[in-house]
């Protein structure tokens, strides 16, 4: 089965609870708690197998709605990871955004450098986004240098 | 001028957004977005590349027409702020 029952109900709970997660979590805390101890050895489905559940978990959001990149990129990244692929997330702002009122900023998920969910250039207004920095289990500048000489999870948050 | 070094605090990092654009700057730990001028552009590019405010100073001055005692205020006044916010810290 490409996503065991398992799986899909640790997936079920877990995209309820992120709304909640995310208004008392920093989005340092988001990122390693999106982060699994270890790939899951007994699961290993191509990455569209894993995508296309995901999305379907969140697909009618009436919570998080102004941040569902957010919830489906946290989502995407911690099950390709269980899946054994090295995801990345990744995060950007609209150049354009910086002359109005509030930034707007975007994330996506990437494996092996193609781009999986939430393409930054697929805006429905062709709204793209300038890659500030990533995840992969370091935080990391878009040019790959890691952001912190300490372990993530020792950072202050 | 202060003579202290700086440098980038952990978990901050910024990026322009284009070309005479301002720029994004991230300070992980608060997950806090600033956006931010030539100057501070200027003084933030100078630092991650291990200079100091003086680099910073003369990069001004070729880059932008202002005289050095301005300069050298602005950046000071300038450090002073991204001190208390964080982003950046003195150099150990």
């Amino acid at each position: 089965m490409d996503f065991p029952l398992r799986l899909r109900w640790q997936l079920w709970w877990r995209a309820r609870l992120l709304p909640v997660a995310a208004r008392r979590r920093s989005l340092l805390q988001l990122l390693l708690a999106a982060l699994p101890a270890r790939a899951d050895p007994r699961w290993h489905p191509p990455p569209e197998a894993v995508v296309g559940p995901v999305l379907a978990s969140v697909a009618r959001p009436w919570r998080m709605r102004g941040r569902r990149c957010l919830r489906e990129g946290l989502l995407a990244f911690r099950f390709l990871r269980l899946a054994g692929h090295p995801a990345v997330l990744h995060f950007g702002i609209e150049p354009a955004s910086l002359k109005s009122e509030r930034l707007k900023a975007h994330c996506w998920v990437s494996v092996d450098g193609a781009v999986l969910v939430n393409a930054p250039d697929s805006g429905p207004d062709g709204r793209t986004f300038v890659e500030l920095f990533r995840f992969d289990g370091e935080a990391r500048r878009a040019t790959g240098e890691r952001l912190t000489s300490m372990p993530l999870a020792a950072f202050p948050a | 001028m202060a003579a202290s070094r700086y440098q980038l605090a952990e978990g901050v990092t910024f990026q322009t957004m284009g070309e005479g654009e301002d720029t994004v700057v991230l300070a992980l730990s608060a997950g806090q977005l600033y956006s931010c001028n030539d100057t501070a552009t200027v003084l933030l590019q100078t630092l991650q590349a291990g200079g100091g405010l003086d680099d910073a100073v003369e990069r001004l001055c070729a880059e932008f027409e202002v005289s050095r005692a301005e300069a050298e205020a602005d950046l000071s006044a300038l450090a002073g702020e991204l001190l208390a916010e964080g982003l950046i810290v003195e150099a150990s």
